[in-house]
């Protein structure tokens, strides 16, 4: 069920019939999961950290949250590409290895560009859970409920 | 119904007791057993520097406590004017602190007492009696050190309409307190005759009968100060001392023996070093506070505390008038909290500590927290209603500006003075920034530390326990609250 859930979001935006073996593996392989996870816990923590244990600093302003945020993303995209990377290069599936290695396709040209993709897909992503979780948690923070307005 | 203290100051001395008093009111104190204070300032010279600085710093305290929903801590002290008393709603206006003595305006004492139209032998008498310098005295500047002038002008006192209002609503258990000091004109003069007014029958003053027997006690200032030798002044202050023996023989015949007072503080300061300006009256003369002025205001507190043992029979005490003096634990030049007696230091310390500190954050400390700190925003999208009405817009605002900033001056100014004079009363430290704000105390050394970024943590959390429908009142309670808890946690207080 999750899987299907985060497969939909994915596939919907980057999909291609020709390289199947690819997002098969990443269905399969709990890829889609992996990468949905990601864009969910990390802006979670971030924005938890920012208003809750952010208390040294009594004194914030909007762009202190925007700092948080950036991080936040930078975050988010590096440990998507990484997993992306990891999930596709380093995977045992023989489909894939056979599919990658096979120099007359572009399949590895291809497979190249995904984590860059699904980094910046997840950046955008965890753009709107940092922002949803951040109305959730300036409710109840004391310190910076007034940030970022 | 609570009791209430007519608390009389005579002279430019009762003005400034009362000026330390209001300023520790608002920093938390409260006198025991006491609802209301009616201050009652008695002074012919209108235009004096300390009389109109006490009216201000009245009315702001006044103007403050109205905005303030159930004041519980800092302005807690209820004051009010006899006007307001007899009137309710009554606007506030510093104006009905003062008596007003009728004829003293724009009038020289010669013409106030008809001199002019005298036979001349009665004009023989009274040169006498009174020198031509005398005769010709201005009375808008008051008495300059001449009790014998003052003794004739004050004389009227019961004739005034605000006698009359104050006869009016007197009741029994309220009670009253003079302060005065015994070596200048008005004060000298004012207090026998205000006592005797008081302790007599009086015919034609209904309700005479409620304020004879009531409780009353003074608190006289011997020479405490000084002033500037000036060949053309009337006030020479080699004569305090000679004039403060002559007026204590006559407060011993009249006043002590004869029983007219429940309590008498005796406060001075043998050979005051303190030398102040040469002023006989008006707007000049505008001296610096004192400790013995602050020493004055605990009499009233002390004074107070047993007014409920005090029992008058036929215009006297019941067990005669008892004599108090002052004492301090140390006697050293520089005063600070530890130098004071336990119950005094106990009360002091805690509540002016929390108000200095409260006074120092708002001019050293809050622009840093204006917009920044969540207890100055309100944020938007928020579910709940707005946490904070202490937004930027009303630190802005003329109540915020002109009555709390200007009553904060106030009171850092007579912190300032008070470390300034002889002996120095000097509990905090003089120059405090942003990054040691919690070293305030003269007495101890803090490693830096920046209390007010204490402040304003602790002002996040503790906004939501304030409940107010006002600014004025949730700053108010806010900062009770936050400076307390802050200077307790840091050992402070």
């Amino acid at each position: 069920m999750i899987r299907e859930f985060f497969a939909g979001i994915y596939e919907s935006v980057i999909y291609d019939a020709a390289y199947d073996t690819i997002f098969m593996h990443l269905f399969q392989d709990w890829g889609y999961v992996y990468f949905g996870l990601i864009f969910i816990v990390i802006p979670l923590i971030f924005s938890a950290l920012f208003y809750f244990l952010y208390f040294w600093n009594p004194y914030s302003k909007w762009w202190h949250w925007l700092i948080w945020l950036l991080v936040c993303l930078i975050f988010v995209f590096g440990i998507t590409f990484g997993v992306a990377n990891v999930e596709i290069f380093a995977s045992d599936n023989d489909a894939l290895i056979h599919a990658l290695s096979d120099t007359g396709h572009s399949y590895y040209e291809f497979a190249s560009l995904l984590p860059f993709l699904y980094g910046i897909l997840n950046i955008l992503f965890g753009l709107i859970v940092f922002l949803l979780f951040s109305w959730i948690f300036k409710q109840f923070s004391k310190l910076h409920g007034h940030i970022p307005i | 119904m609570a009791k209430r203290l007519f608390l009389f100051g005579i002279g430019g001395t009762g003005a400034r007791v009362i000026k330390s008093l209001i300023l520790m009111f608002a920093s938390g104190c409260k006198l025991p057993e006491i609802g209301t204070v009616v201050p009652i300032l008695i002074d012919p010279d209108t235009s004096n520097g300390d009389l109109n600085r006490t009216k201000d710093i009245l009315r702001l305290y006044q103007s403050i406590r109205a905005n303030i929903d159930n004041p519980n801590d800092f302005f807690r002290q209820d004051v009010k004017t006899i006007n307001e008393l007899t009137k309710e709603g009554a606007e506030i206006n510093p104006e009905y602190f003062q008596f007003e003595l009728k004829d003293t305006h724009d009038s020289k004492f010669k013409d106030f007492i008809g001199f002019n139209s005298l036979s001349e032998t009665d004009k023989y008498f009274l040169n006498l009696l009174y020198s031509d310098v005398n005769l010709d005295s201005d009375l808008d500047v008051g008495f300059k050190g001449n009790p014998h002038m003052g003794s004739m002008v004050l004389n009227q006192f019961t004739e005034s309409d605000d006698f009359k209002k104050f006869a009016q609503i007197f009741t029994q258990g309220d009670g009253i307190f003079i302060v005065n000091s015994i070596f200048g004109g008005t004060g000298a003069a004012g207090f026998p005759l205000l006592l005797n007014t008081l302790r007599h029958k009086n015919s034609k003053i209904q309700n005479s009968i409620q304020y004879r027997n009531a409780p009353i006690g003074g608190v006289t200032f011997l020479p405490y100060f000084k002033v500037e030798n000036d060949e053309e002044s009337e006030i020479k202050s080699d004569a305090f001392e000679e004039k403060a023996k002559m007026a204590l023989n006559y407060y011993n015949r009249t006043i002590i023996k004869e029983g007219k007072l429940n309590s008498l503080y005796f406060l001075g300061q043998s050979g005051a070093p303190n030398i102040y300006e040469n002023h006989e009256g008006k707007n000049k003369q505008k001296n610096k506070a004192h400790f013995l002025e602050v020493a004055g205001a605990l009499a009233v507190f002390d004074y107070c505390k047993d007014l409920n043992h005090l029992m008058v029979e036929a215009g006297k005490a019941v067990n005669g008038t008892t004599i108090k003096e002052f004492g301090i634990e140390r006697d050293k030049d520089v005063i600070t909290f530890n130098e004071l007696y336990s119950s005094h230091q106990s009360m002091m310390k805690k509540n002016l500590t929390r108000f200095r500190f409260f006074s120092l954050y708002l001019s050293k400390g809050l622009n840093r927290a204006i917009d920044a700190a969540s207890w100055t925003k309100n944020g938007k999208l928020l579910i709940k209603y707005d946490r904070t009405l202490l937004d930027n817009e009303f630190f802005k605002e003329t109540v915020y500006r002109n009555y709390i900033v200007k009553f904060c001056d106030y009171f850092d100014e007579w912190i300032e003075e008070l470390s300034n004079n002889q002996p120095s009363f000097a509990p905090f430290k003089r120059f405090v920034s942003i990054g040691n704000s919690l070293d305030l105390l003269a007495s101890t050394e803090i490693k830096s530390k920046d209390g007010f970024k204490e402040l304003d943590k602790h002002n996040a959390y503790t906004i939501d326990k304030i409940e107010s429908s006002n600014a004025v009142t949730q700053l108010v309670k806010l900062f009770q609250l936050s400076t307390k808890e802050v200077l307790e946690k840091n050992n402070i207080i």
